[in-house]
């Protein structure tokens, strides 16, 4: 490509480090792989074990299983549902408060700060969480996926790390400008932090992704199951199973016990989605920022 | 007057700030109340006001026969997942942006954090499949002739560390570095231009130019990763542990799980998860002040 | 300004409209709960069914939570079928809610939130305590008096040890009574056993040598793995294991009904060492106590096994019931047989301990408006005739297990039976069309009273009839003992509630590193350390207790 040499220590470099990633790429691919193939293998056969990257009975049995059960399909449009809402909410909310505890002659700013931070540390636990719940009127309703987590102080302290590191002096000629502060957020901060909503947008749509407990907890009736949860009790019927002390009906439990591959390919089911989203934020932090671009 | 002046100019963001504090006073701060049990003996549907018994529920777990033990279990992991699972990222993110091919770098950070979507009950079959007595990893060792005996790795307690810290890595390092990845892209371009006109190299842009820009973001993960440094995991312990390993893998969590919520003693489990927080949130301000002082950064 | 911006805050904008659509069809969303309303006007006419019920005027209703973690679906599925024929032919709507949660949580929640169905089953003794001193459950014992004939009569003498102190009924019994069927026992691979000439097994020696002849015969599967003489999961009760020895349920009962725990007790020690020398020899798969049941599924039906000490179930569901799926070439021999033996010394073994007080409770809470109904039906499925029905499920269907005429007259469907007497009856399949032990509320686990032979357990009928149940049952039918009086509950408030977990964590690990000390010394040295400590612990107040808890029951039957 270029005819300017370059040093023998950066080409080196450049080998050692693809080679490095490569061999952590096997690494974290395998698993999954190996998901793979047991979900495309026949059940029974799996049983036996000794599946690693190819299947050996090769089978759809198991997708059919899952798709069979035609609330799956619901529990998706909940869940995504619930990732639309929830992450766009929290994130539009919790990047406001970040911007708010990052403007520096703000009075409230420390008070805030630490008023959210204590909230990572106690809580009240599970019983007056779910009272508080109940007497809302959240509980077996849908936006108890999206009001309580609202805000998280995690994600505020992470995003408030980066607005602080912007130019303050732009803000201060719009609001010399006369722009009011709300207008600041989503004309100038918002578009200059894309970076790190979009990282914050992964965290939270992957936690929204995959709850399962507060489903299970506040909306017991099952009106408004997520995939998680299906895909949960497929996973956890062992241990489930393992409480009964009756050996005669584990035995049947046993016998009608969702297959290993079953369970493979619920893993595939909840990780495939996300998969296929991921690459459309990547270029949010791949290419990297001019911020020269948005002052001008 | 001063006062009036400044509220004026703030008026704006105290208003809205004000939301977002009744959000944090209802649904954060309201059930705290709930804390009060750690010093009763409450059990569930009784009122919230009877059956003091003040510190005996914290005396009790000084005085556990394991407490040792578990203190040690924890200290030892949340370091092991310190010292090895908090830089893992960073690096992972240098390494990644060092990368020149787009569809390599793309591909690698894909696939980097699939392990976070495994969840641990598979983890823990994988490994088994694999550190059995007859897994991969043993037949390997055994056929190159490094060991003659198969290993009990997930069956004696000194390699359950190892394990965990691994397994920990490997799931989370790939998720972990999304953030530092943002904040790598978040750099000014014109910096690494500048840098490049000064005549630094590539582990001279990195060391200058990189590294300094995402500081702030290490140092308040630091600070928070040290608050939690009592929190060394629940789920990956009863998957991975088995009795053999109970004398490496107890940790608080597992311990006060088994204790107070299995065996209908909330008041317990309530007592030493206050315990936590309290110590917890009084590491986050000493290391916030130490960083303030020594760093120039703080988080509050 | 960027694109990228306008991007965000589109989604956003999309999101909010998203949801304030939701808001409009979330309430039209149907449950997962598979009831049809119930018809709450029936005719006013008398009606009695064939199974001599008599139809209530209104429906009854019973949503009961079952306080056991299971999948709601499988369950909702399960029970849809069984749901709309007892509306039917009984008047009763019937419907059993399972959650996924902890089940002891999800009780604490609805205590603590007043938010609870009319019937709860499957509470433990602490729960309903608890509930009990909150004033949420009803005392049952007056309803019995006045709507449970059939309580009174299944459970005779047995109805006085449920009541308390002050002769109050806070919950019925479910899964009580004696089902002389084996959990807990030795395997041997049938075919490699017939093959070495079947030598006979009196003691564990024999079966140690037994096994050490057949890995030595196979010492490695098809594919080249070891093979191990002796293999268990981490299931394994040390406490059943040691029955061989004559100590039941890890306790050494002496002519006063005073327990000794097994680490106190000679017995004890050389059972530990027994396995020890499996271990110690290479003999025993050393994954033995890390595998769970699916890892160690895939080496037992590998065929890497020769000997397994564990529940019966077990070895057929990773051994032959695999085998028959797999192996083209399969013959009925190649499986595993239960089989018992006894240590010289030992009078018995006592392999399968059964517990003939239930497994747990059903209780009435408060919200209950017709609680009278509610005893009435479950007195109906005490009755010998109404626990066939909730055991076995609809009657009269091409999948039912069983067909009524009428009249008490009954008998069981011949193709289903011969259908589990090949082996190949879909558990899954038949009992979502005939809802079989969907409502476990109230009736016995043991024999029906009045033919003394059949119990609820379709598939558990038949012992006789096949071949190979059969033969376990002969094998080890004399190690099932009734351990009933040997029960303790250890509530919240009992002081060595947490002693004694204490002492079970302490055993847990314990045991363990005795069986796989690498030589006799040490496993000797390695028990004896592990007694001092336990003793330490306060093992010897829990042999106390335990003591007296077993007398007053004993005194409680006498």
């Amino acid at each position: 490509m270029t005819s300017r040499s370059v040093p023998w220590s950066q080409r080196l470099f450049d080998i050692v480090n693809i080679l490095v990633l490569s061999l952590f790429g096997i690494a974290v691919a395998y698993p999954f792989f190996n998901l793979l193939a047991l979900s495309l293998n026949d059940g029974a056969d799996a049983a036996r074990g000794g599946i690693y990257i190819f299947p050996r009975v090769f089978s759809l049995d198991a997708y059919k299983l899952l798709f069979e059960n035609s609330k799956l399909l619901e529990g998706f449009g909940w869940s995504a549902l619930r990732v639309a809402v929830g992450t766009s909410t929290s994130l539009f909310v919790t990047g406001l408060l970040a911007y708010i505890v990052s403007v520096r002659h703000f009075s409230g700013r420390k008070f805030l700060r630490v008023l959210f931070l204590v909230t990572m540390y106690f809580n009240g636990g599970l019983i007056p969480t779910y009272l508080l719940m109940v007497k809302l009127g959240l509980t077996d309703s849908f936006h108890v996926y999206w009001i309580p987590s609202l805000i998280s102080a995690y994600y505020m302290l992470l995003m408030s790390s980066y607005i602080s590191e912007l130019p303050e002096a732009l803000f201060e000629s719009a609001r010399i400008d006369g722009a009011t502060e709300l207008k600041i957020y989503i004309r100038l901060v918002l578009p200059m932090s894309l970076p790190v909503f979009a990282a914050i947008f992964i965290y939270s749509a992957v936690a929204h992704w995959n709850s399962w407990f507060d489903v299970v907890l506040y909306n017991s009736s099952g009106h408004y199951d997520t995939l998680q949860v299906y895909l949960r009790r497929l996973l956890l019927e062992v241990e489930a199973s393992q409480q009964i002390m009756d050996q005669q009906l584990l035995h049947q439990k046993f016998n009608s016990l969702s297959p290993l591959t079953l369970r493979a390919a619920t893993t595939i089911v909840v990780t495939a989605p996300i998969l296929l989203v991921y690459p459309f934020l990547q270029k949010y932090f791949i290419g990297g920022l001019t911020i020269g671009s948005v002052k001008g | 007057m001063n006062y009036l002046k400044r509220f004026s100019r703030e008026r704006q963001l105290w208003l809205l700030s004000l939301p977002i504090i009744l959000w944090v006073l209802l649904f954060a701060y309201y059930p705290m109340y709930g804390l009060v049990i750690a010093f009763q003996n409450y059990i569930p549907g009784q009122s919230l006001f009877g059956n003091w018994i003040g510190f005996d529920n914290f005396v009790r777990f000084f005085n556990e026969p394991d407490f040792w033990m578990i203190i040690r279990n924890t200290l030892v992991i949340s370091m092991l997942n310190l010292l090895i699972g908090f830089p893992a990222p960073i690096l992972l993110a240098l390494l990644l942006s060092e990368v020149k091919s787009k569809v390599f770098k793309k591909t690698i950070q894909s696939l980097s954090y699939v392990p976070y979507f495994i969840s641990w009950v598979v983890v823990a079959s994988i490994l088994f499949t694999l550190l059995g007595s007859d897994g991969i990893i043993n037949e390997l060792l055994v056929r190159f002739g490094w060991i003659d005996k198969p290993i009990l790795f997930l069956g004696e307690g000194k390699y359950f560390w190892g394990i965990l810290t691994s397994a920990n890595l490997w799931k989370d390092v790939g998720f972990s570095s999304i953030i530092y990845l943002s904040a790598i892209a978040g750099i000014d371009k014109e910096q690494y231009e500048a840098g490049r006109v000064d005549g630094l190299g590539r582990f001279g842009l990195v060391w200058h130019i990189t590294l300094p820009n995402i500081r702030a973001t290490i140092v308040l993960l630091f600070i928070l990763a040290l608050g939690g440094i009592l929190n060394a995991g629940f789920e990956q312990q009863l998957l991975l542990g088995s009795p053999n390993t109970r004398d490496y893998h107890e940790v608080i969590d597992t311990y006060v799980y088994r204790f107070g919520v299995q065996l209908g003693n909330y008041s317990y489990g309530t007592a030493v998860g206050l315990m936590k927080s309290l110590i917890g949130l009084t590491l986050v301000i000493t290391a916030n002040r130490l960083s303030r002082k020594f760093m120039q950064t703080s988080i509050f | 300004m960027s694109r990228k911006g306008s991007v965000l805050g589109t989604a956003m904008l999309a999101s909010v409209m998203l949801l304030s659509a939701c808001g409009g069809n979330s309430s039209g969303n149907n449950s997962g709960n598979t009831a049809s309303e119930g018809d709450s006007t029936t005719p006013a006419v008398e009606k009695v069914n064939e199974f001599g019920w008599k139809l209530p005027q209104k429906t009854t209703q019973i949503h009961f939570f079952q306080a056991e973690k299971g999948n709601p679906d499988k369950i909702n599925r399960k029970q849809a079928a069984f749901h709309d024929y007892l509306l039917k032919e009984f008047n009763v709507d019937i419907q059993r809610s399972s959650l996924d949660v902890d089940p002891k949580e999800k009780l604490n929640l609805m205590l603590v939130s007043g938010d609870y169905p009319e019937v709860i089953a499957a509470m433990d003794e602490s729960q309903i305590s608890q509930w009990k001193a909150q004033g949420k459950i009803i005392d049952l014992a007056p309803l019995v008096d006045k709507y449970g004939p059939n309580l009174k009569k299944e459970l005779g003498s047995r109805y006085e040890t449920y009541l308390d102190a002050d002769g109050k009924l806070w919950g019925l019994p479910r899964g009580w009574g004696y089902l002389p069927i084996p959990d807990f026992t030795a395997h041997i691979r049938w075919d490699w056993y017939q093959e070495i000439g079947a030598p006979e097994i009196k003691t564990p020696d024999d079966y140690y040598n037994v096994l050490k002849q057949i890995v030595a015969k196979h010492p490695t599967n098809d594919k080249g793995e070891k093979n191990y003489a002796l293999s268990w999961n981490s299931d394994v009760r040390i406490d059943s294991a040691l029955g061989f020895w004559g100590l039941k349920d890890g306790y050494k009962e002496d002519g006063d009904h005073n327990l000794t725990h097994w680490l106190n007790t000679a017995e004890g020690k050389e059972g530990l060492l027994y396995y020890n020398r499996f271990f110690r020899e290479g003999l025993m798969d050393p994954d033995a106590f890390i595998n769970k049941f699916d890892d160690w599924k895939i080496k037992f039906s590998n065929e890497r096994i020769a000997g397994h000490i564990g529940p019966w179930w077990q070895s057929w569901n990773a051994g032959h019931e695999i085998w028959q799926k797999t192996d083209p070439d399969y013959k009925e021999d190649k499986r595993f047989v239960q089989m018992a033996f006894k240590a010289p010394d030992a009078e018995k073994a006592y392999l399968s301990a059964k517990n003939t007080h239930g497994w747990n409770y059903t209780v009435i809470t408060d919200k209950a408006k017709n609680a009278e109904e509610i005893i009435k039906f479950l007195d109906f499925t005490v009755s010998p005739i109404g626990t066939r029905l909730m055991g076995w499920g609809i009657p009269n269907l091409p999948e039912s297990y069983w067909n009524y005429e009428g009249d008490g007259k009954w008998s069981f469907n011949e193709t289903q039976k011969q259908t589990l007497l090949d082996g190949k009856l879909d558990f899954e399949k038949t009992e979502t069309a005939n809802g079989s032990n969907s409502f476990w509320l109230a009736y016995p686990q043991g024999l029906l009273s009045d033919d003394n032979k059949s119990t609820a357990w379709f598939d558990q009928n038949f012992i006789a009839d096949e071949k190979w149940k059969k033969l376990m049952n002969d094998n080890v039918k004399d190690t099932i003992y009734d351990n009933t009086e040997q029960r303790v509950s250890f509530t919240n408030e009992n002081p060595l509630t947490i002693k004694n977990q204490q002492v079970e964590d302490l055993v847990k690990t314990g045991f363990v590193k005795v069986i796989m000390s690498q030589s006799e010394d040490e496993a000797s040295r390695n028990f004896d350390e592990l007694r001092d400590k336990a003793n330490k612990l306060g093992l010897k107040d829990l042999e106390q207790y335990r003591t007296e808890e077993y007398k007053k029951n004993l005194a409680l039957v006498k």
